[in-house]
Parts: structure tokens; C-alpha cells; sequence
């Protein structure tokens, strides 16, 4: 019941606040104040479920459109999943009030409030769903409204540019949902979640083009490559707040929608496994990659997101190769690995993309190589900030590492069922990942917060107010709890991989004990570092005992160094990406310097997006080249026109004969 | 008695046995070299006199450049807690060969981030290179565990680095042993990767990472670094150890790292290191023998 309340909050919330956008200071009250309440109610609902153990009984209501009906429902999957949507939200929409506030751009546009709980409404809704027309009308949407946030600041053309690309994803991805849903109904009879998943016969036949279809349908979503293509140009498009719940939540609408597809289906054949796998070092390893190449932080941003969707569809795909091949313990392995780690991403990414938008607002741009010491300026989003890249770059003692470790095990019992190419790319994809993302936020982050202020506007940055502030360290206070604690979250995990494998709780929770304590000793030695790192500082104060003293860093005998001596982020990414170039594609344009006097030098380096400017736009513009020529034939006379008609009509009556 | 060689092991192999690989791989090359060399223990008073100074930070730096020493130092610590070295490692259970892999990156990232906080451009190509070689360094390290878990049935180090025999073993060893080798000397910047001896800060790659470190903060950094090479050179030395009471366990262990030692500095005396842009190269022939060792195992 508490749900069908926080729903009608939001959704009411919506609603008056667009009624008083003419108000801000209204306005404003009213989102808060549904913001949390609706937030309160849905997380009420998820104890409440908890505390039943089964799937609570749910809501039910008859709806007039055929074969559609108001059900609602909480299992674990859909209550783990609600419990990332509204905590993220509930966080992003907090900072985004004081963030809309502190930019006179944002703070004239009336529609985000209502978008925004729009868009936590239909959330909700998507993972509560137990209709196939109710999940879509959903999904539907949440792509509406997430496409009217992404053109908030529609009089730049890039943001028109982002948005109609994410419109024409979305909706491509959509239609596949629709015949999924359709071919799903037809089979089993009933477009009800649960009588799907009663009546459901075997697919074998059937099996490759459902794949395919959920493949661009929840995998355009989420952004599998070579389906990413939105993504880099909309996240960096939508204000901070926005981007955070797009990155964090939205995108991983597409693992749900994966997870539920799974849990319908009841089992899985054995090439789902070897395409998700694929899919996922792909995009694992080229998320990581294009994002070393960018300088726009949200950009690169974005790319980490192809990247942990990567890990998470890896997780996915051994999950599934242990449902085919009847290994319980390697299905359980492999979906919590993916569920916790959308849970992970879900926090540090919209951790990072809060700080982003902090960034952007002190140094008025996006690009990293603007900033430079904001560590000393803007000393807690940087340090709050810190703590999301060490997470995102999967280092122990944060919550990263516990998810990627999770799925290095699902990797390892692969080889139990005889399937050792599998674990090889699948070991090889996640180590390459490591240390490339390592050197990427390690990129970003000593580019921006790290050195001396490469500009005014980074040496005059301030951090944010505290009501941007707060929200951020819950998040990283998460972060650091599920890295150091990791139980209490697993054992929802483990429920929810158990409903994806239809598995009675307590049976997976045996089955994964040893691999629960084990994350309990990763923890554990987490700690342990941090003590001995605490140690280690107090022995280093005894043994200096206040002999301290300052100087100038080393210039290796230049007296006068400048900040535009430092390493910059280009350069400090340069040598790997050289090795990748094959792949990446790495474009420099360099004026060099020449005469006695040199007068302008320049040097500029970007990698397009390879899917999209590589290979899209130039089909693209090949396929309306070929079609001008027949625009020859559109001369736009009445007769002309007639005459075609009148020919077809003859054709068609000749081919009847 | 195992017990009390067990607790005494530890602080042999993490305090004293660091700083004498480092001196014996020293001495062996100017032995090689025809010269007589600094004494074997010379590393040891080094860290002792650094740790006897006091600490001067460059005024550009915040707390990211003192935390450096500090969680490196740690992260290392803590690794030796789960590496199997005279006896059975303190901690173990399954999955624990990737958390040790990944404090050594917990490492890499904190010193990486204290070198990008001077704003030193030389520490900033020292850093650039260093993720970038180690980048590559890690498929290969996690691979080559992958094949030894494979054949020991768990992702334990206890289990993959005890005794195993078998001639179908023996294969999968060599190759194991060579990535193992290469990796070892990667990240423990070594020729052929890294020369520790250069003068050139252009042309280093871990310790001008370093320069602006001074006095206990070097001490931790060099003693952090001298670890590590202890840890993965211990790792090789129990591949190849066969099982033995503890007493004798120790002992042959310190002879091994002994033999490791001059091994590293037999490489190095006869080989200069390679240009930067073939070390990706080298580590890449890494990452191909660790999955040809792996698909061995795997067949």
C-alpha cells in the first residue's frame, strides 16, 4: 500500500508543482517536500516487504486498455531495484534544488521540477510493474520525461542534437520492447508477468530473436556497445542533477529490464550467455578506452558508464551460462555480481556526475583541462569526489572492488562447466578494465582537483553550498559502508539473484555462504588498511616531531615554473592512447612553431565516437545522397504526381493479372 | 615451534628482507661489473636514516601527497597478510589472489595521485607512464593467477601456490613462472622497463614519481616498494618450493628470494632497458603468455 502512496505522491507532486511553476519559491517547496515524502513512503514499502519475506501480495486493479491491468508488486528484484531509484533520486533531487538555484540559466526554466518527479514516478513504476502494458506505458514514460529533462537548455544546438538522438534510441528501443512483449503474450497467452512466467513454454525456437529483440530493446537502454550511442552526447546535455539520475538509475532500467526478461523465461540457452559476455568486454574495454581519450569530463563521465555497464553485463552473461548448464552456484555468482554492481555504479557514477556539475559551476566549462588544485579550493567536493573515483577505478576498500570481485569469482566457476574462452575474455576483459580505469579517473582527477590552477576561474573556485554538499557524502558515505560492511547489502542481492534464478532464498544464501564470508574478509582487510594507514601517519608524526618545513616543488633546477608547466590530462593519457590507436581512432591537429619568431602554435586532440561519427553519421549522410537523386523525381507538379499514382495503379493490375 | 617460527617469520620477511634483496641485487651487478659495490645492508641504513629526518612538503601540495606514503605502505602490509610466505598465509579464503592484485593497485593509485599533487611536470609523465605500463601489467598478473586457480580448483593463494606435481604441470609452470617474471620486473621498475639507477628524471618512470618525497615519507615509499618485490618474488619462489616443516620452509624461502635477487640483477647487468614505446610491447608478449598458459591449463 505504502507504494501505491509513494507513487501517487510523486505523481501528484508533479502535477502541483507544474501547476505553480510561475512561483519558484512554491514550486520549489512543494518538490521537496513530495521529493522526500514520496521517497519516505517507498522505502517504507520496501521494509515492508522485507519484512514479510514473500513477494508481498501487490495491487491489483482492472485497467480499460485489452489485456492490461494496474498491478503492482514488490519481490526482491524489484524491491532492490527501487531502493537504488530512490535513493539516487532522493539525492540528486536535494542537490538539484540548490543547483538549479546557483545557475541563472537553470533557474528560469520551469519545467524540471515536474519532469524530475515525473521521472522518479515512472521509475517506481517500471520496476513495480507486473504488466507488460503497464511496463511499457512505464518505460514510455520515463523516456519522455528523461528526453524533455535531457533538452532543458534547448537554445544550445548540441543539446538539440543530444536530445533527438536520444529520442530516436529510445523509441528504436521501444519498438523492439513492444514486439518482445508481443511475442511473449501470443506464446504464453496472457501479458500478466506472473502468468507469463507460469505458462511460459520452453522458447527454443524462439529464443534467438527474443534475444535479439531485448538486446536493442533493454540494451539500447543501457547502453551495450555498439548500442551506446546516446549516451556520451546526452549525459553531458542535461543539467548535473539529471545526468546523475540518467547515469545512475535510467540506464540501468535496461539490466532490470534484462533481469525480469531472464526471471519470465524461467531458463535461458547457452548463446545469451556468449553474446552478453562478448557484449560485455566489448563495452567494457571500449567504454574505458574512448573515455581516456576525452577532456569533457561528463563525456568521459558517460564512456565509464558503457564501461560499468560492461561489468555488469558480464556478471549478466555468466549468470545466464550457469542457468543453461543447471550450475546454481554460478548463476547466483554471476547475477549478483551484476545486481550489486548496478547498485555500485548507481552510487559512485551519480556521485561523480553531482561533483561534475559542482565543477562546472566554478570553472564555467566541462573541461578538465580548465582546472587544476581544486583540492584546495573546492576542498570537499574534491575529497567527496576522491572517494568516487577510487571507488569507480574498483580499488579495495570501496564498493567496486567488492562487485568486480564477485564477478571475477562468477568468471572463475566458469571453468567448471567447461566453458574456459569464456572465462579467459571474461578474466582478461576485467583486469584490462581495472587498469585502464585506474588510469583514467587517476587522468581526470590530478588534472582537475590535483597541482596548481591552470585558470582564474579554478583559482577563484568555491565549494558549493552545503544543501549540494550533503547529499554527496551520503552518497559517499555508501560508497565506503558497502565497500567496508559488505553483508548487510549481499544478502538483498543474494534475494534478488535467487528470484532472477528461481531459487528459494535460503537455498542461495547456503549455496553463496563461503563466498559472503569471504566479501566480510575483503572488508575486514579494507579496514585493516585503513588502521595500519592510521598507524603509519602517527609514526610518521613521532619521527618528524614537528620538524616540518616548506619549499617549492622541484623543477629539476628551473627556478620559475608556471601552471602551464604541468602535465596535462592529454598528455598524461598519451601513451596508452597510442597503444590503442588501432581502435580508438585518436585524431591530433598540431600548427607547430616555426621561424625565428614564432608567433601562434596550437594543438588540439579528440576521438570521435567510433560507432556513431565513425560509422553512423557517414551511412547516414551515404543514404541521403543516394536518396537526393530521386528527389529529382518530387518536382512537385500535380501531374507528375498523377502520373506515378497512375503508373503504380497500372503495375499493380498488370502484377494481379 | 611452527608457531614461533611462523610469528617470527614475519618480521624477517617484511622488516629485513627488503632491504637486503634491494642490496644483493646492488652488489650482484657490480660484482658483475668488476666493482666492489656498497655493502649488502646499505638500502637498510639508508631507510633508517631517512626515517631519522625530518619532512619538507612543497607548499603546492595538500594532505593527497602525505596520504601517499602512508596507504602504499599499508596497502603492501596488508597484501603480505594474505600472500603465502614461510607457512600458510594469515588470512585466506576463495577469491582472495584478487584482492592481493588489487592492493597493489590500491597502491599505484594513491602514489599516483601524491605525484599528480606537486604539479610537477616530470611527476606527471612519471605518473602517465606508470598506469600506463601497469595497465597492462595486471591482465597479465590476473591471468596467470587464473591459470594456477584453474589447476589448483580455487582462486586461493595457499592453494595455487602449494606444491603440484604432475608432468602435464610442468608446461603450464614454465609459462607461469616466465609471465610471472616479466611482471615482477614491471612492477617493481626494473630494467627492462624501468632503470632505478638513472639520473635523468626524463627518463624514469617509478622514481621520479617520488622526487618530492623526503625523509620518513621516502623511507615508507622505499620500504613499501622493497615489499612488494618481496611479495611477488616470494610468490615465484613458492612455485617452485615443495612442501616443508616451517623451520626449513623459511630458510629455503630466504634462499630463494636470495637466488630471485641475483636473477634481477643478472638481468639487469646484462640488458639495457628497452625504449619506452617497446615496453607495451614486452607486456603485451606478457598478457599472450599468461592466456597461452591459461588455455593450457584450461584444455
Amino acid at each position: 500500500m505504502f507504494l501505491i502512496l509513494s507513487i501517487s505522491i510523486l505523481l501528484a507532486g508533479a502535477a502541483a508543482s507544474a501547476l505553480t511553476a510561475r512561483k519558484p519559491g512554491l514550486s520549489s517547496a512543494i518538490f521537496n517536500i513530495s521529493l522526500v515524502l514520496g521517497c519516505l513512503a517507498g522505502f517504507a514499502a520496501i521494509m515492508a516487504g522485507g519484512l514479510e519475506q514473500a513477494s508481498a501480495p501487490g495491487f491489483i486493479q482492472a485497467w480499460s486498455l485489452p489485456s492490461a491491468s494496474l498491478s503492482f508488486s514488490l519481490d526482491a528484484l524489484s524491491s532492490f531495484s527501487l531502493l537504488i531509484i530512490l535513493g539516487v533520486c532522493l539525492a540528486a533531487g536535494i542537490y538539484g534544488e540548490a543547483y538549479i538555484k546557483a545557475s541563472r540559466s537553470l533557474s528560469r526554466i520551469k519545467s524540471i521540477r515536474p519532469l524530475f518527479l515525473l521521472m522518479t514516478a515512472s521509475l517506481s513504476v517500471v520496476v513495480c510493474a507486473q504488466n507488460a502494458i503497464l511496463f511499457l506505458f512505464a518505460w514510455e514514460l520515463m523516456a519522455l520525461a528523461t528526453f524533455f529533462l535531457v533538452i532543458v537548455e534547448d537554445e544550445h544546438p548540441q543539446v538539440r542534437r543530444a536530445g533527438f538522438l536520444y529520442f530516436i534510441c529510445t523509441h528504436t528501443g521501444t519498438l523492439a520492447l513492444l514486439v518482445l512483449f508481443a511475442i511473449l503474450g501470443r506464446a504464453a497467452g496472457t501479458l500478466d508477468f506472473a502468468g507469463i512466467r507460469a505458462v511460459m513454454p520452453p522458447t527454443d525456437g524462439l529464443s534467438a530473436l527474443l534475444l535479439l529483440l531485448a538486446f536493442i530493446g533493454f540494451g539500447m537502454k543501457a547502453g551495450f556497445a555498439p548500442l551506446h550511442i546516446w549516451l556520451q552526447e546526452a549525459h553531458p546535455a542535461c543539467p548535473s542533477h539529471v545526468s546523475a539520475v540518467m547515469s545512475g538509475v535510467v540506464i540501468k532500467m535496461g539490466i532490470y529490464g534484462f533481469l525480469r526478461l531472464i526471471w519470465l523465461l524461467r531458463g535461458v540457452p547457452d548463446f545469451w550467455a556468449i553474446v552478453l559476455v562478448l557484449a560485455g568486454a566489448v563495452s567494457g574495454i571500449g567504454g574505458v578506452l574512448f573515455a581516456l581519450g576525452q577532456h569533457d569530463l561528463k563525456r568521459l563521465l558517460a564512456y565509464h558508464s558503457v564501461e560499468n555497464i560492461g561489468i555488469i553485463a558480464l556478471g549478466l552473461g555468466l549468470g545466464c551460462l550457469g542457468l543453461s548448464h543447471h550450475r546454481p552456484e554460478l548463476a547466483l555468482l554471476g547475477f549478483s555480481g551484476a545486481i550489486l554492481h548496478t547498485l555500485n555504479h548507481a552510487l559512485f557514477k551519480s556521485l561523480l556526475f553531482l561533483g561534475s556539475g559542482a565543477f562546472q559551476h566554478a570553472l564555467g566549462t566541462r573541461n578538465i583541462e580548465a582546472g587544476g588544485g581544486l583540492l584546495k579550493t573546492m576542498p570537499w567536493t574534491s575529497a567527496l569526489s576522491l572517494l568516487a573515483a577510487a571507488a569507480i577505478s574498483g580499488i579495495p576498500p570501496f564498493n567496486g572492488f567488492v562487485s568486480e570481485w564477485l564477478v571475477y569469482l562468477a568468471s572463475f566457476s566458469t571453468a567448471t562447466v567447461g566453458e574456459g574462452r569464456l572465462a579467459a575474455v571474461s578474466i582478461g576483459a576485467l583486469a584490462l578494465i581495472g587498469g585502464l580505469a585506474l588510469a583514467c579517473f587517476t587522468k581526470a582527477y590530478g588534472a582537475l582537483c590535483l597541482g596548481v590552477p591552470r585558470t582564474e576561474a579554478a583559482r577563484t573556485a568555491r565549494d558549493p553550498k552545503p544543501a549540494m554538499l550533503v547529499p554527496m557524502a551520503a552518497l559517499a558515505a555508501l560508497c565506503v559502508f558497502i565497500g567496508l560492511w559488505p553483508g548487510p547489502v549481499l544478502r538483498l542481492v543474494v534475494e534478488a539473484a535467487a528470484l532472477v534464478c528461481g531459487l528459494p532464498p535460503e537455498t542461495a544464501a547456503l549455496s553463496l555462504a563461503g563466498t559472503v564470508s569471504g566479501a566480510r574478509l575483503v572488508g575486514a582487510i579494507g579496514a585493516g588498511v585503513i588502521l595500519t594507514g592510521a598507524f603509519l601517519v602517527f609514526l610518521r608524526r613521532l619521527l618528524v616531531a614537528g620538524r616540518l618545513s616548506s619549499g617549492a616543488t622541484w623543477g629539476c633546477g628551473f627556478t620559475a615554473p608556471t601552471a602551464r608547466f604541468q602535465y596535462t590530462a592529454s598528455s598524461y593519457a598519451m601513451p596508452l592512447t597510442r597503444v590503442f590507436s588501432p581502435i580508438l581512432g585518436f585524431k591530433t591537429e598540431a600548427s607547430s612553431p616555426d621561424g625565428y619568431w614564432p608567433a601562434d602554435a596550437s594543438f588540439t586532440s579528440h576521438s570521435p565516437d567510433r560507432v556513431l561519427d565513425g560509422f553512423l553519421h557517414p551511412l547516414g549522410s551515404a543514404l541521403v545522397n543516394l536518396l537526393a537523386r530521386f528527389k529529382r523525381r518530387q518536382s512537385g507538379r500535380l501531374q507528375y504526381h498523377m502520373l506515378y499514382v497512375a503508373i503504380f495503379l497500372l503495375l499493380i493490375l498488370g502484377w494481379k493479372l | 615451534m611452527e608457531t614461533i617460527t611462523l610469528v617470527l617469520s614475519y618480521p624477517i620477511i617484511l622488516l629485513l628482507a627488503p632491504p637486503v634483496m634491494l642490496g644483493l641485487i646492488t652488489k650482484t651487478k657490480a660484482l658483475v661489473a668488476g666493482r666492489k659495490g656498497p655493502p649488502v645492508l646499505q638500502p637498510l641504513y639508508d631507510t633508517i636514516k631517512l626515517l631519522g629526518k625530518g619532512a619538507v612538503y612543497s607548499s603546492t601540495t595538500t594532505w593527497m601527497f602525505k596520504l601517499g606514503p602512508v596507504v602504499s605502505l599499508a596497502a603492501v602490509f596488508c597484501a603480505s597478510a594474505l600472500a603465502p610466505l614461510a607457512g600458510a598465509p594469515l588470512i585466506s579464503f576463495n577469491g582472495d589472489a584478487i584482492l592481493f592484485a588489487y592492493l597493489f593497485a590500491l597502491g599505484r593509485f594513491v602514489t599516483v595521485m601524491a605525484a599528480l599533487d606537486t604539479g610537477s611536470s616530470f611527476e606527471g609523465m612519471g605518473a602517465s607512464r606508470e598506469v600506463a605500463f601497469s595497465s597492462l601489467a595486471e591482465p597479465a598478473l590476473i591471468l596467470t593467477f587464473a591459470s594456477l586457480a584453474y589447476r589448483s580448483g580455487g582462486l586461493c593463494l595457499a592453494q595455487m601456490f602449494a606444491p603440484h606435481s604432475g608432468p602435464s604441470a610442468a608446461a603450464g609452470t614454465i609459462l607461469v613462472l616466465g609471465t610471472l617474471f616479466v611482471v615482477l620486473l614491471a612492477e617493481n621498475s626494473r630494467i627492462p622497463v624501468d632503470d632505478p639507477n638513472t639520473h635523468l628524471e626524463l627518463t624514469m618512470i617509478h622514481e621520479v614519481m617520488v622526487l618530492d618525497h623526503g625523509g620518513p615519507d621516502l623511507a615508507f615509499i622505499l620500504h613499501g616498494a622493497g615489499i612488494k618485490l618481496v611479495l611477488m618474488s616470494a610468490l615465484l619462489v613458492r612455485l617452485v618450493l615443495p612442501e616443508m616443516p616451517p623451520a626449513a620452509a623459511l630458510g629455503s624461502l630466504l634462499f630463494g628470494l636470495g637466488c630471485v635477487a641475483v636473477a634481477i640483477g643478472l638481468v639487469e647487468s646484462s640488458m639495457a632497458r628497452v625504449r619506452m614505446v617497446r615496453v607495451p610491447q614486452l607486456l603485451v608478449a606478457a598478457i599472450c603468455a599468461a592466456t597461452f598458459g591459461l588455455m593450457l591449463t584450461l584444455r
